[in-house]
């Protein structure tokens, strides 16, 4: 038999002048099962909390109703006032009378009226209310990080601590992304491999990091605290214990196919390491071009290798990792010139990206460092084309961010290489966010040899070959239309997110933003994690950022993951989640495709089904969609909602029998 | 029967709505005393008998709240509220609960004065169709 | 009891068919005939409501009332029945939920009255009067029962100690609860002669339900040809055997026909067609506004469809006031 303590709050003087607190009392002792009332000048306040426990006490009170505040300020408050009573704190419902009537109801009748109600809903619902208690899980400590670029590894080596194991999953055969490619950074034109080497070779010789090649995750099972991943890895027919990177095949083997490392402006051999200082500095078989797979008995690379490293009979291996957090760090891809034939593009033929550029100046390039074109000339005129895919409806609405910045530091690449080259920028508008940026586009542009022309909309260009020169006509603010040679272009490209970005959300079960780019939780407070808990984000698959910034959101990530999932720790689980009664689930399964996070499944005999707590979110989705009313969701059943919709629509005057 | 004896149920789910009651509170709006808030987990988790239920026990409307499209806190809440009361408004058109006394919409946590802004015109939709005759239902 | 137990059997507004469902026993009839003493019945017997004033009060062991509450006639009738009876027993959907029957609520009893005597093609005076108590009959005047401004189920009006659902019941219910009364146990209170489950879990097709169903259209019958081995949700056709309880055979599946709801929701869901809803609602395939308008239109008549046996049952189906 329930016996309800109520307590109304007079906010300070606050509440007083805006509600008949005195008609809120008697009206409260009329209802059923209602023991006791009080009023108190602020429930919040110490003392009132300590008389609180005791009034609870004194009169044997079994379940609370307050009327105060908003449950968002002091729901936990009352709920600790109950647990030093020796009540469950989920034996209790707030009717909030502040916010929801006495600051938004201007009529004092009206407002006491609606008060009343809201009292009379509190304590038909509190009746429904059962104690509950938050389980307590162990958790994972290891982490799974995909992608080894600048943010992957960044929170990899952030999150390589003591008891923790880290999971670095690159689908690629080299760890370090694009920033491995490139020569010179901003703002300082430092050496990017002599900036990172540092952090990869840790990586890749720290017994916390196991470094993961040729490797994607293919199913993710669980929850924040106890995931299952299974990471599926791809044979490089090179057993990397024993390879040295001597790099003898390479010089045995007879294929030669484009090199995508080198945006194709070069070839590779179908056994090779990706560009000279690659880490992991090992060899691997690009099986698709290498002859062996078309059914040849070729053995060249095997028979030169004087460590006996090569292995034809390596093949695809699964394995599963249990880890209590997830980082996705997969990067970004280059917009594809391709795509609009205005940019006339041809990374053979002068007109490039700027992906390729850096290759082309980095000594481990396929020119070794010297910028020329296609037929080996030194160019005397350079353009650079921005915004190439980005701030258009036709691609990608947004700004990119870094482009500008990077086209202005390639600038600067040429024009250390070549003092003599008339390097021409052409662009929409500029974007020179941060500390430097514009300082050192103000110092290029008093350079010699720097001619700056504005386009109408990003795209308000075409690019055409005349003979061994490319013409660039720039359709101007005015709609005047100038043509700029130029013995190379350089295509100043959008990042997208990368391929593959479709599946890894469908096998995370995580969401995509408008423009692909997975999509945060909030993107003003909580911009590392994903819309599931337990799976981060960090770098540019989140959206277009530069380095610092992916740097620092890989550390981001790793610091919410060091402080939520401690080694032999436990987590809280929430006790509002959903439960079958079996008696009457008839396995129908209309709720089990509804779960946003894949918390119900067919149970061992398939004739009902099974909600797996530690996944529930207490959405309630799946009880609304039960047709056979089979599915309940702990402190918000249908009873106890109905009774508070009953309670609101009741008269409150006089006695009341509650049915 | 006056306009002030109407009553409307608010559903609100707990991430958006009901904080946007909330800061219609703390911005000190005008929210008519016909609107009484119950707090529900997500606007998925009402389906068409509490709906039913609340007119049958004297409501005269019913507003439905839930995060905007693309923002509800279980991802997919807001977008079955939306198939069930459609199909609900459907069924409703048969009886005598004009389908416009149930409402669907959205609004974001800080949005106090949108919050105030939608029990307003919830309010004057009712009023237009007066009080239900529920009891004397179908 | 001593003796053979008292039976009655009487119909307010329905079809016959519960009836059907006690002569489709069969053989075992006449078994039931000889182990029984059945007093009133008039779709078999020459009773007379005087015959039934007459018992004592408790006389009648077990009662089965089918048909829906439509007339005061039935009002008095069932009133009679439960204070002769020790046990009355609702059988059948329209006693059970008012049934087909029901659907009459969705308009006033005036309208209904216009509809068949004035508006129908076939009447020859059109604004002739509409029937009502102390109709005419040419040589005396015999009051005709006045409709109830809504059609009610069974226990709306008195208490009822068991429910038959079904439209009609399965004979084999039938015979399950007379061989039980005649081995002299009355249905306890609150017996519902049904699984607790919904059809799903006993269908036949069961197995070849997949996990997750989309829907962007829902066919009807006569627009499509089905295969008749599996899940009717499965081919975009209408089935309510998730909202239903079980415990009629699957019969209908087995004719291969989908199930319409006639033996009602389970003891959680109070409202059949809320059940109805949550169900089609979860169907229905991802979209925008259009496509959910669109969708929600391929159903013909949804509240008939999902209310068909239920109507008068349902939420909001108390009846009109007059």
């Amino acid at each position: 038999m329930a016996r309800i303590g109520v307590f109304i709050c007079q906010c300070g003087p606050m509440l007083e002048k805006a509600l008949d607190i005195l008609t809120l009392v008697h009206a409260a002792r009329r209802l059923k099962h209602v023991v006791h009332v009080e009023t108190v000048s602020l429930l919040c306040a110490p003392e009132a909390k300590a008389a609180l426990v005791e009034t609870i006490r004194a009169h044997a009170i079994s379940h609370v109703v307050v009327a105060a505040c908003a449950p968002r300020e002091h729901e936990k408050t009352f709920g600790k006032i109950l647990s030093a009573a020796g009540l469950n704190p989920f034996m209790l419902q707030i009717a909030n009378i502040r916010e929801h009537c006495a600051w938004v109801i201007h009529d004092r009748r009206q407002a006491t009226d609606k008060a009343g109600s809201l009292i009379q809903a509190a304590v038909q619902r509190v009746r429904h209310h059962q104690p509950l208690y938050a389980q307590q899980i162990d958790v994972q400590a290891d982490v799974l990080v995909i992608g080894a670029g600048m943010a992957g590894i960044s929170a990899a080596l952030t999150l390589a601590q003591p008891d923790r194991q880290v999971y670095l999953v690159e689908r690629s055969a080299w760890i370090g992304g694009k920033v491995a490619l490139y020569e010179d950074l901003c703002p300082d034109m430092n050496c990017a491999a002599c900036l990172i080497e540092a952090d990869l070779d840790t990586v890749l010789h720290n017994d916390r990091i196991n470094v993961i090649t040729l490797a994607r995750v293919v199913a993710l099972r669980g929850r924040k605290g106890n995931f299952t991943a299974s990471i599926r890895q791809a044979p490089r027919w090179v057993d990397t214990d024993r390879c040295l990177g001597c790099a003898a095949c390479m010089d045995v083997c007879p294929v030669k196919t484009p090199n995508p490392v080198n945006a194709f402006l070069d070839h590779h051999p179908a056994i090779y390491i990706p560009y000279p200082g690659t880490l992991p500095h090992v060899a691997m078989v690009d099986r698709q071009h290498c002859l062996r797979t078309r059914g040849e008995p070729c053995t060249r690379c095997q028979d030169a290798c004087p460590f006996e490293a090569i292995d034809y009979d390596q093949t695809e291996t699964c394995r599963e990792v249990s880890v209590g957090a997830v980082v996705v760090a997969t990067g970004f891809d280059p917009f594809d010139p391709n795509r609009d034939d205005r940019y006339g593009h041809a990374e053979q033929d002068n007109v490039i990206t700027s992906a390729a550029f850096e290759r082309l100046v980095n000594p481990n390039g396929p020119t070794q460092g010297r910028i020329v074109t296609n037929d080996g000339r030194i160019p005397q005129h350079v353009a650079f084309v921005y915004c190439v895919g980005s701030r258009t409806d036709a691609f990608n609405a947004y700004c990119s961010g870094v482009c500008c910045q990077t086209a202005i530091k390639h600038a600067r690449q040429v024009k250390r290489q070549l003092p003599e080259c008339v390097v021409d920028h052409i662009f929409a508008d500029l974007c020179l966010p941060g500390k430097s940026g514009q300082r050192i586009f103000d110092g290029l542009r008093t350079e010699p040899g720097i001619v700056l022309h504005r386009m109408k909309h990003p795209g308000s260009v075409r690019i055409e070959r005349e003979n061994r020169t490319r013409i660039v006509h720039v359709t101007g603010p005015d709609d005047v239309v100038q043509q700029i040679q130029a013995d190379l272009v350089i295509l100043a490209t959008a990042l997208e997110p990368p391929t593959g970005t479709l599946q890894l959300a469908a096998c995370l079960n995580i969401d995509l933003d408008g423009d692909g780019f997975f999509k945060e939780s909030h993107p003003i407070t909580d911009p590392t994690q994903s819309c599931r808990e337990g799976i981060y984000l960090a770098g540019c698959c989140q959206g277009p950022k530069d380095i610092p910034m992916s740097v620092a959101q890989g550390q981001a990530a790793a610091g919410r993951i060091l402080q939520s999932l401690v080694p032999g720790g436990k987590m809280s689980l929430d006790p509002i989640v959903a439960r079958v009664d079996t008696d009457l689930c008839s396995g129908c399964r209309t709720c089990q495709g509804l779960c946003p996070f894949g918390a119900i499944t067919g149970d061992e005999n398939e004739s009902t089904v099974y909600i797996e707590k530690t996944l529930c979110r207490g959405c309630g989705i799946c009880a609304a969609a039960c047709p056979s009313g089979a599915i309940i969701i702990n402190h918000f059943s249908r009873d106890a909602v109905d009774a508070e919709i009953t309670g609101l629509l009741k008269p409150t005057d006089g006695y009341n029998e509650i049915p | 029967m006056k306009s002030l004896d109407l009553k409307i149920i608010a559903l609100l789910c707990h991430w958006c709505a009901y904080d946007s009651a909330d800061a219609a509170g703390r911005s000190r709006q005008d929210v008519p005393p016909q609107i009484r808030e119950v707090h529900v987990r997500c606007s998925g988790q009402v389906d068409p008998a509490m709906v039913l239920k609340a007119f049958a026990a004297g409501a005269d409307g019913v507003m439905v709240l839930g995060c905007k499209p693309g923002d509800c806190h279980y991802r997919t809440g807001n977008h079955q509220a939306l198939k069930r009361m459609r199909l609900l408004q459907q069924v409703m058109a048969a009886t005598p609960i004009h389908p416009q006394r149930l409402r669907l919409d959205w609004v974001s946590a800080g949005e106090g004065d949108r919050y105030a802004r939608l029990a307003q015109e919830m309010v004057s939709q009712v009023k237009a169709l007066g009080p239900v005759d529920a009891k004397g239902g179908m | 009891m001593a003796g053979p137990p008292t039976i009655a059997l009487y119909w307010c507004a329905g079809c016959g068919g519960c009836e059907e469902s006690v002569f489709d026993m069969a053989e075992q009839l006449i078994g039931v005939y000889e182990k029984t003493r059945i007093v009133f019945w008039p779709a078999a017997l020459d009773a007379r409501s005087s015959d039934v004033e007459a018992l004592a009060d408790g006389e009648i062991d077990a009662a089965f009332i089918n048909g829906a509450i439509r007339l005061d006639e039935h009002v008095q009738m069932v009133r009679l029945l439960r204070k002769k009876s020790k046990c009355l027993i609702a059988h059948g959907t329209c006693a059970h939920m008012g049934g087909v029957i029901g659907l009459g609520n969705f308009f006033s009893s005036k309208q209904l009255l216009a509809c068949a005597y004035q508006h129908a093609p076939s009447m020859a005076t059109p604004k002739g009067p509409l029937p009502g108590q102390g109709a005419d009959t040419g040589t005396t005047r015999h009051p005709l029962p006045g409709l109830l401004p809504a059609v009610l189920p069974l226990d709306r009006i008195v208490d009822v100690e068991a429910v038959i659902p079904g439209c009609p019941p399965p004979p084999e219910t039938m015979a399950q609860v007379f061989d039980q009364i005649i081995a002299g146990v009355l249905p306890a209170k609150g017996t519902v002669y049904a699984h607790q489950k919904a059809l799903c879990h006993s269908c036949p097709r069961r197995d070849t339900r997949p996990e997750r169903i989309t829907v962007s259209r829902f066919k009807r019958l006569q627009d499509t040809l089905w295969d008749p081995t599996v899940c009717f949700l499965a081919q975009d056709l209408i089935c309510l055997g998730p909202v239903t309880r079980g415990g009629c055979n699957a019969r209908c599946i087995s004719a291969n026909m989908p199930c319409r709801g006639c033996f009602g929701p389970t003891t959680a869901m109070d409202d059949f067609g809320a059940g109805a809803m949550a169900l089609i609602a979860a169907l229905m395939a991802d979209g925008d506004e259009t496509d959910y308008e669109a969708l929600i239109e391929s159903i013909p008549d949804p509240a008939g469809l999902f209310y068909r046996y239920s109507l008068a049952a349902s939420i909001l189906g108390k009846g009109r006031r007059p």
